[in-house]
């Protein structure tokens, strides 16, 4: 390959003027020789060969360009030279470097978070045609998920005849468990999944075999390979092994690679469905998806899930429950909620390049204004305007690549942080790495950034030159309207971005200010479960809460503990369905079975009549509770207590309907998110209507952190085999509901400064220069009698000028 | 008549150049004096290469693949680089000798009947 031995001859600049000395020496030497034995003197001969040989500096100067790559020696040239002119000017390198890098790194940041949240691919075959068959419960106008898509395998059946345009289709369910190990119990995320599940997903397994339709009817399980090293140490040796969950216990068939992230990031066993049915048929509220066939649209499976919907709905839950069936591919689930936080953030940083650019342009003019003079005296040696362009522009790429590796060494930084912050509620952060698409994109930020920042003072340099030449080293007037205009733009739109984080901060502020309803200071709370292993008839649910309750108010430190089966502001464990006399559709509330000192623990206000009491019990009349709005959807501005409405109610697992009496209004509470409307809620007494899982909430006079291990010890001592898991403070519990919303705020916040801080030094550039070029000017001024004032009062105008603009 | 050929940019004089060279190598490898000293031999001095261009035109037919090239040391015992033909160097020659038969031939044609 010629070309490669000109490139390697360019690069190592080698011996190739040697080699030709070496050969023309060798002729030259022969021709001599010839001549002397022709009988000429040796001068003679010598002077003769010379002759033959025509003109040897002109055929080394091609031979040389023959052997190597011409374009390249000079380009080579250039860069050696623009790296020897900026090494003489550390400070403007230091900046302009500093401003590329920032503004490259932050871009590669984003970008290597938005590449791989939105656009790597799943960890599963064909990811794209994997979908989510949802379907949602229209009540009142509220559009609710509902799960329970097969009560019996006919249910699925059914679903496979109507869902033609899927190869497979499968159902699954999140569920807890808890996982019994030497040191006691431990709550564990858990799915619940059909036989085809696996085939289905075609997700990686790490070692084994995935559950399939062999397994159905077994107690066997696949493990995540986080728990299997938890437990066994090590992957391989965990296949065959035992674990027992929830007092059962199952054999591990398969270890799921940790790519393997569904139906959640935090699932760590996945159990046959056939098998869970028959030891508990009243399990699992399933969900479904399937993967589509090769060539079938989305809107053909919709069409087909909606009708499927309508035949099988009525079937589960009666002919007015109001079904309606969605579809939404596997990404958008997981990804969706993020997805416009996400590309806001990537503007933000292409604003933030913006500004960076700006900024280079500004300096690479004032640099080029401060050379005019040595630009104008190489032109007038000879140096071709192209010549001198393109080693303007070699300047501009050394200033570029070193951006560029400045850059990806923030941005691999940056997402080393990232990774370890762990920002609640952004999906798929594994998939995010800096790797060669990421870097990819870099070098085409970095080489557009540079290509752009470079045009103009190009373009420009030729007129500053002609100026420079006649009228010493000041800019022409255009030029200088045109650093005041990239420097107007620059602040603006920094203030932009400002302007952004600062509305952003301030939906924020008022998130977190969100009244829920409670008080969340001082409160710890932890959630409870008593199902593991078989749910507990409601006597022994009364009697084991009671229990711990009465060992945790005897903790030091604390005031009140009671239990309800939802914690706001973010949790609920029961929904009933309320429908007010000649409506059509139903009201969703929430259902919360609570003991009478829950109210006081959270310091919800009483609004009329009164709370629970230990006398609320079987033995005396149904009551209920309603927060305000509710009572006066159905009971109007009349005062609602001692009216009459009968609700569901479960007993020992059996549902029915039971007239209640309303015995109090309390201050309505949020449930269902911080920026949801707060929650339609029923509250029912504990012994009335008891709850296997309910949250415990504890109001404490002393730091909630501090009762944490207390509590935790309490309750072991008090009920051994009641699980217990995220005991927090609720503080931190809201804290954790707003995290998307302060991550994405705080990230906008500083790329907003960042752009500020860029756009300052860039105005600081312009005004300085000015200074300076008009330090004669300014000189005269003072000796005619301006003051050190008037004159700064002018450089602050023309500044101020400027920033208004 | 004496006419002195110059390795310069592409032109039908430097095509020529190229064909002797390609045509004076393909009897025998020799070394740039040898070509020179071949071509002024064969056609009497008439057609005289500037020995000095000779380098460029072999250097770029070397680096174009057409001919190889490796130190050796003469009969005259100086060290000089062999000039070889390779074979995609011999397909070339076959490629400029029809070239230039066909110019020839019009050539000559205009002549005889312009």
């Amino acid at each position: 390959m010629g070309w490669m031995r000109r490139l390697r001859n360019t690069v190592f600049a080698s011996d190739i003027d040697e080699t030709f000395a070496h050969e023309t020496r060798a002729h030259l030497a022969e021709r001599v020789d010839l001549y002397v034995r022709r009988g000429m003197t040796h001068e003679e001969a010598e002077e003769k060969a010379r002759r033959r040989m025509g003109n040897l500096t002109l055929a080394r100067e091609q031979t040389r360009d023959a052997d190597t790559l011409p374009w390249l020696d000079d380009l080579g040239r250039d860069i050696r030279y623009a790296v020897r002119t900026l090494r003489r000017t550390p400070g403007f390198t230091a900046i302009a470097v500093l401003t590329l890098a920032l503004g490259i790194g932050a871009n590669t940041a984003m970008f290597s978070v938005v590449y791989g949240i939105l656009l790597r691919p799943f960890p599963y075959g064909a990811s794209d045609r994997l979908l989510l068959v949802q379907r949602e419960r229209d009540l009142n106008g509220a559009h609710r998920p509902v799960s329970a898509f097969f009560n019996s395998p006919a249910d699925l059946d059914g679903w496979r005849q109507g869902l033609k345009s899927f190869d497979s289709i499968a159902v699954y369910s999140a569920e807890v468990a808890a996982l019994s190990t030497s040191d006691g119990n431990d709550v564990i995320n858990t799915s619940i999944v059909s036989d085809t599940f696996f085939s289905t997903l075609a997700g990686r397994i790490a070692a084994g075999r995935p559950i399939g339709t062999v397994d159905d009817l077994t107690p066997s399980v696949v493990i995540s390979e986080r728990l299997a090293r938890r437990l066994f140490g090590n992957i391989q040796s965990a296949v065959g092994r035992y674990v027992t969950l929830s007092s059962r216990t199952y054999a591990v068939v398969g270890i799921s690679d940790s790519s393997l992230q569904f139906p959640s990031p935090k699932t760590d066993a996945w159990m046959p469905a056939g098998f869970m049915k028959t030891v508990s048929p009243t399990c699992c509220g399933f969900r479904m998806f399937g993967r589509l066939k090769p060539g079938a649209t989305i809107e053909q499976a919709t069409a087909e899930a909606v009708v499927a919907a309508n035949a099988l709905g009525p079937t589960v839950f009666g002919p007015r429950a109001n079904l309606r069936a969605t579809i939404v591919s596997l990404r958008d689930q997981v990804v969706g909620s993020v997805r416009p936080a996400l590309f806001m953030l990537f503007a933000a940083v292409g604003l933030l390049l913006l500004v960076a650019c700006a900024n280079l342009v500004n300096l690479l003019l004032a640099r080029q204004m401060a050379r005019a003079r040595e630009i104008a005296t190489r032109r007038a040696l000879g140096a071709s305007r192209a010549r001198l362009v393109m080693q303007f522009m070699a300047e501009v790429s050394v200033l570029a690549g070193a951006g560029v590796s400045v850059g990806v060494a923030i941005a691999i930084e940056s997402v080393r942080l990232l990774k370890r912050w762990q920002p609640p509620g952004l999906p798929r952060l594994d998939a995010v790495h800096v790797d060669i698409p990421v870097l990819l994109f870099s070098i085409a930020v970095g080489l557009l950034a540079a290509i752009g920042a470079a045009t103009i003072p190009a373009f420009r340099s030729g007129r500053d030159i002609s100026a420079a030449t006649f009228g010493g080293s000041r800019m022409t007037g255009a030029t200088r309207r045109i650093r005041h205009v990239i420097c107007a733009s620059e602040l603006a739109v920094s203030l932009v971005l400002l302007i952004g984080a600062s509305l952003l901060g301030r939906s924020l502020v008022r998130l977190m200010g969100t009244d829920i309803g409670v008080t969340t200071d001082h409160v710890v709370t932890a959630s409870l479960n008593m199902a593991f292993g078989g749910r507990p008839s409601d006597a022994q649910a009364v009697e084991r809460i009671g229990r711990v309750l009465q060992r945790i108010e005897a903790v030091p430190g604390v005031t009140t503990a009671g239990v309800g089966s939802a914690l706001p502001p973010n949790a609920s464990r029961l929904t009933l369905t309320l429908r007010r006399d000649g409506d059509s559709v139903d009201y969703l509330a929430a259902g919360v079975a609570a003991t009478p000192d829950y109210f006081h623990a959270l310091g919800m206000r009483l609004i009329s009549g009164r709370l629970f009491t230990v006398q609320d019990d079987l033995d005396h009349p149904p009551v209920m509770i309603m927060n305000l709005d509710t009572a006066r959807r159905f009971f109007g501005q009349d005062n609602p207590v001692g009216r009459t409405m009968s609700l569901p109610v479960s007993r020992n697992g059996k549902n029915g309907r039971e007239d209640m009496t309303l015995v109090g209004v309390v201050s309505n509470v949020k449930y269902s998110g911080l920026d949801a409307a707060a929650d339609d809620a029923v509250y029912r007494p504990f012994k009335q209507q008891t709850a296997p899982a309910p949250f415990l909430v504890v109001r404490t006079a002393v730091d909630p952190q501090m009762l944490i291990p207390a509590l935790r010890r309490e309750i072991n001592i008090a009920d051994r085999s009641m699980v217990v898991a995220d005991v927090r403070p609720l503080d931190a519990i809201v804290l954790d509901a707003a995290a998307q919303p302060r991550f994405r705020s705080a990230l906008l916040a500083v790329i907003a400064l960042l752009a500020l801080a860029m756009a300052v030094v860039g105005l600081y550039g312009v005004v300085a220069y000015s200074v300076a070029q008009r330090s004669q000017e300014i000189g005269v001024r003072m000796a005619l009698g301006a003051r050190e004032r008037d004159v700064l009062q002018m450089v602050l105008g023309e500044g101020a000028l400027m920033a208004c603009a | 008549m004496t006419k002195v050929l110059r390795a310069k940019k592409p032109d039908g004089l430097q095509g020529t150049l190229d064909l002797l060279v390609l045509k004076t190598l393909n009897r025998e490898p020799l070394h740039g004096y040898g070509i020179a000293a071949r071509i002024q031999s064969i056609t009497d001095d008439s057609l005289r290469v500037e020995e000095g261009s000779l380098y460029p035109a072999l250097h770029r037919m070397e680096q174009a693949g057409w001919i190889s090239a490796e130190w050796q040391v003469t009969a005259t015992n100086r060290k000089a680089r062999l000039y070889r033909l390779t074979r995609e160097g011999r397909k070339r020659l076959t490629e400029q000798e029809h070239k230039w038969g066909q110019l020839a031939a019009a050539v000559s044609k205009v002549l005889r009947f312009a």
